[in-house]
């Protein structure tokens, strides 16, 4: 076994026996489920409201409103039971009352109101982008939009039936006619047109982006904490009196790398089965390989500038400051994920296809959402092996003489010197 | 035969700082030689231009018949003055990593470390975390960390610092059976008690230059026996003054004195008898401290812009 692989040997078994690293491996699935699951949950029991009641006021300035959308409201099924209450105004004194319905809203007494404009009904015939032709709802919670359609929903009703029956057509009509009209989506792909998973899918995309990420950003501060360890501690000279410090630092890179891949393996194999039985298409076994080549590819970079970076600090404090740039490029993927997931062939998303900082996330992304051609996939690959190699070149210079420096960090300028050196 | 190591014009800036001049001198096979110098003088830097961690900005360095750095790092034990292990590992996991990052078989570090943990006493310590060691004991575990690959060449960076006087005794005793066993030894310190005791040939570097060098021996013999070592009691603060002493060095247990070539020591005897009660009187070479601190002030002396 030669030097380097010794390193590794080490770093691997000493990383996989301490606990924060078996924590990580049982924490992690959790953490990811309970990212997945539980927003959703929450989310479709408020958009649902189920078992809870909500107090709302009405301001009906039509006066011909009030009663059809209390029913409609009171008589809704699966909703929340609504208590609805009108507030008589005029024109004169609806300010007044306004601005009593705010101090209930605020005191929750009331959870929203309604102001009906008085020329809503005849809309359809003379708009007028005026307060008069709208319905406005006041509510503590703006973003609660289940809620809102409802009350959006039974006032267009009312107000549908009233016209129709303006023109002879029953209600019970318009009721029928309304029935049974649904859509579904179905995503094409590989020329066969299968039923969407829209939601499911982006989100999972979202989960692949998120375990590299997570993945990355673990393995690479570890691996940064370990040098400014051995620095701080002095082992660093009795190693580099027995290894070159171009096998220090690629044993070290290697070993935690192999943890890293242990790590990710598992998590891989946690996801895949519980999404497989979900049925979610997006869990595919290419997926998931692409996933731990981006994850290699990812690692070797971001993990030997992290490990450079260890190198010249003497503190993970001084550490925090320098890795402020590689954390950010690490976290942009997370910030346009929506917009590339939304759009995965725009130029943005191509370009950062080929910026070897942002390649692994970003093209595991393009991928789980809608595969691109496979020349793409190859540059980004062979972008990311060009950088390594020269990223490795350039930190083996710095490594070996940073080491060995203690007191003062150096500056940018300083450390571009070494790299120079000889 | 040949030098193991052999250091010539050597020089190793530091952005402005020069820390080692022009340095030369060579390590004859089988000697214990001592790198002695004040503290800042290069003598860490040196070792580790020795060992190729550093490498030098001008000169050359040839070590153990001129092989390739990396691989004659197989042959080398070294001891830096930092002290460290992984406090994390246990200390048997440690020194068999230790032993095998030397190119070292599984099989015979695995007994290698048995033995050396026996001979020190820590045996039953092999499955304890370093962490949980006593500092002279991972003191212990360092130097074994040192020899258990056994080197052709041992480098000891002020090896006896913060030791108490049975790990010293210990340790120097394994000194001398490796030096008798073959091994070249390098000592670096600024302790010259103790590089006396040990060392058959020195070199002294003040500021990364070379003031002194060759064996011991000869070096004290070139200084004449111009040295008075005098145990007294009683007020000796006159003693200064007689005449044809040049200068006086007071170790509190006895004062070491430096008088001229012709100055006649029986009758510097007779002279301090009259005032106090000797117990002991004799005439010596130097001691190495008195010749260090002669030849550092001296340097110091002359290069006066360069000590400020």
């Amino acid at each position: 076994m030669n030097k380097t692989l010794k390193i590794a040997h080490r770093e691997y078994v000493v990383s996989v026996r301490r606990k924060s690293f078996l924590i990580g491996i049982f924490l992690m699935p959790l953490f990811i489920a309970g990212m997945a699951i539980l927003p959703s949950l929450l989310a479709r029991k408020a958009m649902e409201g189920k078992g809870l009641t909500k107090s709302v006021a009405i301001i009906d300035l039509t006066g011909q409103l009030y009663s059809d959308v209390k029913k409609m409201l009171e008589e809704q099924r699966g909703g929340p039971k609504y208590m609805v209450e009108e507030i008589k105004a005029t024109g004169a004194n609806l300010e007044e009352r306004q601005t009593e319905l705010n101090e209930r809203v605020k005191k929750k007494q009331l959870d929203s109101y309604v102001v009906i404009g008085k020329k809503l009904i005849n809309s359809h015939i003379q708009y007028e982008d005026s307060p008069d032709h709208k319905i406005r709802c006041y509510s503590r919670n703006v973003t609660d939009f289940g809620e809102s359609q409802r009350i959006q929903g039974a006032i267009r009703r009312t107000i549908i039936d009233l016209r129709l029956r303006d023109v002879g057509i029953h209600p019970a009509i318009t009721a029928v006619a309304s029935e049974g009209i649904y859509m579904e989506t179905m995503e094409v792909k590989k020329g066969e047109a299968k039923k969407s998973q829209g939601l499911a899918n982006f989100f999972g995309a979202f989960a692949f982006v998120m375990l590299l990420f997570f993945g990355l950003q673990i393995s690479g501060q570890t691996l940064m904490q370990g040098v400014i360890e051995e620095k701080n501690s002095r082992i660093m000279e009795v190693l580099l009196s027995s290894v070159s410090p171009k096998e220090l630092m690629r044993g070290k890179i290697l070993g935690l790398g192999a943890v890293g891949l242990t790590m990710m393996v598992l998590w891989s194999a946690v996801g895949y089965t519980a999404a497989r039985l979900r049925n979610f298409d997006i869990a595919t076994l290419p997926n998931v390989g692409y996933m731990l080549v981006f994850f290699l590819l990812g690692y070797a970079f971001f993990g030997t500038l992290m490990a450079t970076v260890g190198s010249v600090c003497n503190s993970e404090k001084e550490a925090q400051q320098m890795m402020m740039p590689i954390m950010l490029s690490l976290v942009l993927p997370l910030m346009v994920w929506f917009n590339i997931a939304q759009r995965p062939d725009s130029t943005f998303a191509r370009v950062l296809s080929v910026i070897p900082f942002t390649v692994p996330m970003i093209m595991m992304l393009r991928i789980a959402i809608q595969t691109p051609p496979a020349p793409e996939i190859i540059i980004s690959i062979v972008i990311m092996l060009i950088s390594i190699h020269i990223c490795l070149w350039a930190a083996t210079k710095v490594f070996r003489t940073g080491v060995l420096m203690y007191g003062k960090k150096p500056g940018l300028r300083e450390i571009i010197r070494w790299v120079k050196y000889k | 035969m040949s030098p193991v190591i052999s250091v010539s014009d050597v020089t190793k800036r530091f952005g402005d700082v020069t820390a080692v001049r022009e340095l030369s001198f060579e390590v004859p096979q089988g000697t214990i030689f001592g790198l002695l110098g004040p503290n800042g003088a290069g003598k860490t830097t040196t070792l580790r231009m020795i060992l190729g961690i550093f490498l030098p900005d001008e000169g050359s360095i040839s070590v153990l018949d001129g092989q390739g750095v990396e691989e004659a790092k197989d042959r080398i034990g070294y001891l830096p003055e930092e002290r460290g292990l992984y406090r994390k590992m246990k200390v048997g996991d440690v020194l068999r990593f230790f032993c095998e990052i030397k190119g070292v078989g599984k099989e015979t570090a695995r007994k290698s470390v048995n033995y050396w943990l026996d001979r020190f006493g820590l045996a039953d310590w092999e499955n304890k975390k370093v962490e949980e060691l006593s500092r002279g004991m991972q003191q212990k575990a360092q130097f074994i960390a040192t020899i258990i690959h056994q080197p052709d060449l041992l480098i000891l960076d002020e090896p006896f610092s913060g030791m108490d006087p049975v790990s010293t005794a210990q340790m120097k005793d394994i000194v001398i059976e490796q030096k008798n066993a073959g091994t070249t030894i390098i000592l670096s310190t600024h302790i010259m008690e103790q590089a006396e005791k040990l060392c058959d040939e020195i070199c002294l570097i003040n500021k990364g230059t070379a003031v002194l060098k060759g064996s011991l021996a000869e070096i004290k013999r070139s200084y004449g026996t111009d040295s008075v070592h005098i145990r007294y009691s009683g007020d000796g603060s006159f003693i200064e003054q007689l005449p044809g002493i040049e200068s006086v060095d007071d170790y509190a247990n006895y004062i070491e004195l430096k008088v001229s070539r012709d100055a006649d020591a029986s009758a510097l005897l007779r002279e301090i008898c009259t005032k106090v009660a000797v117990t002991r009187f004799e005439v010596v070479e130097p001691s190495l401290n008195r010749i260090f601190i002669e030849k550092v002030t001296q340097t110091d002396e002359q290069d006066p812009q360069d000590s400020a």
